[in-house]
């Protein structure tokens, strides 16, 4: 439990008995021996306790507190003196949770969102409180700007590379506002006064990945967290697509720590989004690429675009096959004349092994490397006043053409299929409504490989050409 | 994956799918070309001459009046190679538009069996008609 990103219990910690603040007050069990540093941060916990034990009279204070680094629920309802309470428990814990986390590997974040509770995020002159601490190197190694703290061991350089450079006594300021949790203890909500800080912590060498703010989520940022914080604006915590990855339950509180810092956005970030809006947007510009890949977009609702892309690229998967089919049947059929023609020619290709016992085995070469496997294909094309589907499979094609009615387009397209190479068979249509609707039964030639976006396209293309061409009335007689 | 990431991987792939079928359609052009297609057809047309002969099926046309305006034709046709391409472009030069169409084709016969409609409003005949068909049939 160590490990995991702490969350507070608000609800439990509301809950707790008056014995809750002599708990707070109590020095804490020393810690697993670390660093003496520890110490120091109990020292100056035990410190600030007693300093805001006075104001945090109505604090009530339950044994689960101390032991949280558990989820830390939303808590923005919480009062005021829940939030105290739970950021004196905060204070406590994070001496503990330092040790632990020392113990830990270095991905474990824990973030306080003591400041989530506190409605009032105070960040201003807790600078002065934070003096109290002679807290080193306990930079946040994350930190949201109103609450959520990330404590690492300051002794080791975390990998999440946060404020761990920071000296103390040189980010006195910065890191006051890390330390969420005694910001709140005194002081009424001054974002923008958050704001400055924050944007004034890069010169302190923060070696965030992502730039202040809601970046400050340290640690990996390699994985993306899509939308944390949900509804929140605050550019502090919606990092755009290189948020951070939270483990356990960070999210939890950052969405709070979204809804906390809704009306504050954050100084712009560099790498990432500044804004939720920029966030979408380039979401959307994404939406609106994937769109114009496709060849026949329908809607431009999201779902309609992914359901076309869906289909795409089922489509594309099976273009590639066919193609791969002809190609591969090309090859043999020409080996195979090749070695007709230089059957003298005891050499011969190397290719022709392979081809001809596959040939050998079937007897006819042009099924031979299919072995089996029908050639098959279907994919549909659709133009403003028509639709093509064409179908193949093994040497059939067949064609559907549906067309609004303005010319003739049986002319075309039989003209379509001589050029294609196509043996009707089979041909039913006719008139319905206000449109044409034909079907097309043929076969491919021997010999010839068309495939079927090649058909599409051609017959859409030129269907759509004669049809543009014509006026409305009268049929057309042009030859093409 | 997030969504993002799933939609930009979805434009990566489409990409290279399209790349791919690019690719492979370009190659399969370059292979185009073969001098075998040019004896198949040839050898397409003359069967099917023979099988029309061996089952006693002769070419004809008919016509027959169904509406004021609207004829009937059903004609039978020995199936060659762009016939029926040279049949209805016949047909559109002559102005007869053919409304609701059937094309079956057995044996090296090809049935058409077709509404048509003037196609520039006049009306037309029956033995006018029959006698435009069976010009057409012999001159393409």
């Amino acid at each position: 439990m160590h490990g995991e990103i702490g969350c507070f219990d608000t609800n439990s910690m509301v809950q707790g008995a008056d014995d809750g603040i002599g708990q707070v007050l109590q020095p804490p069990p020393p810690p697993p021996p670390m660093a003496g540093r520890t110490i120091n941060i109990h020292n100056g916990f035990e410190e600030n306790l007693k300093m805001s034990t006075e104001e945090l009279e109505n604090l009530k204070l339950s044994k689960e507190g101390l032991s949280y680094h558990h989820s830390y629920l939303h808590h923005q309802e919480e009062d005021t003196s829940a939030a105290r309470e739970i950021q004196l428990q905060n204070h406590q814990q994070m001496a503990f949770n330092n040790t632990h986390l020392m113990q830990d590997s270095s991905n474990q974040v824990l973030a306080f969102t003591s400041s989530s509770l506190a409605d009032a995020s105070t960040y201003t002159s807790t600078a002065d409180l934070f003096n109290l601490f002679h807290l080193p190197r306990c930079s946040a190694s994350s930190l949201l700007p109103n609450s959520s703290i990330s404590f690492t061991n300051p002794t080791h350089t975390t990998p999440l590379g946060f404020a761990g450079d920071l000296p103390m006594t040189d980010t006195a300021s910065a890191s006051s506002i890390l330390y969420d949790p005694l910001f709140h203890l005194n002081l009424p909500p001054q974002p923008p006064l958050f704001r400055e800080l924050f944007q004034s912590l890069p010169p302190h060498g923060y070696s965030l990945p992502d730039s202040r703010g809601s970046s400050l989520f340290a640690g990996e940022g390699d994985d993306h967290v899509e939308g944390s914080g949900g509804g929140g604006e605050g550019g502090l915590y919606q990092d755009g697509d290189g948020e951070q990855q939270f483990d356990n339950g960070v999210l939890d509180f950052t969405w709070d720590m979204a809804c906390m810092g809704k009306d504050r956005e954050a100084g712009k970030m560099t790498k990432h989004f500044a804004t939720e809006r920029q966030r979408r947007q380039h979401l959307n510009d994404k939406y609106r690429a994937l769109r114009d890949l496709v060849p026949n977009p329908t809607k431009s609702d999201r779902a309609s675009v992914v359901g076309d892309a869906i289909d795409y690229i089922k489509e594309l998967l099976r273009t590639v096959d066919e193609l791969k089919i002809l190609v591969e049947k090309k090859r043999c059929a020409r080996e195979r004349s090749k070695r007709l023609k230089t059957e003298d020619d005891s050499i011969g290709n190397t290719g022709n092994e392979s081809c001809s016992t596959v040939m050998k085995s079937i007897g006819d070469p042009d099924q031979s490397f299919n072995n089996g496997s029908l050639r098959s294909s279907w994919l549909q094309r659709k133009s403003k006043d028509s639709e093509i589907d064409v179908r193949i499979i093994d040497d059939e094609v067949t064609i559907k053409l549906v067309q609004r009615k303005k010319i003739n387009c049986l002319l075309y397209v039989s003209r379509v299929v001589d050029e294609l190479k196509l043996d009707l068979h089979h041909v039913a249509g006719g008139q319905i409504g206000d449109y044409y609707s034909f079907l097309f039964n043929t076969k491919i030639y021997e010999g010839s490989s068309v495939y079927a976006s090649a058909i599409a396209n051609k017959l859409i293309e030129v269907v759509d050409r004669h049809y543009a061409s014509t006026p409305s009335t009268t049929p057309s007689t042009s030859c093409y | 994956m997030n969504k993002a990431t799933i939609i930009e991987d979805a434009i990566t792939y489409i990409q290279e799918l399209q790349q791919n079928v690019k690719l492979l359609s370009d190659q399969l052009l370059e292979m185009e070309g073969s001098s075998e297609e040019a004896v198949q057809t040839r050898s397409d047309d003359i069967n099917a001459a023979e099988e029309m002969k061996q089952c006693g099926i002769m070419e004809d046309v008919q016509v027959t009046n169904i509406d004021r305006n609207k004829l009937w034709i059903k004609i039978i046709l020995e199936k060659k190679r762009g016939r029926f391409t040279r049949l209805i472009e016949a047909m559109t030069y002559l102005g007869l538009e053919l409304t609701d169409t059937n094309v079956a084709t057995s044996k090296g016969a090809m049935l058409v069996s077709s509404c048509v409609e003037g196609s520039y409003g006049d009306t037309l005949t029956v033995e006018q008609t029959k006698d435009l068909l069976l010009e057409i049939i012999k001159s393409i």
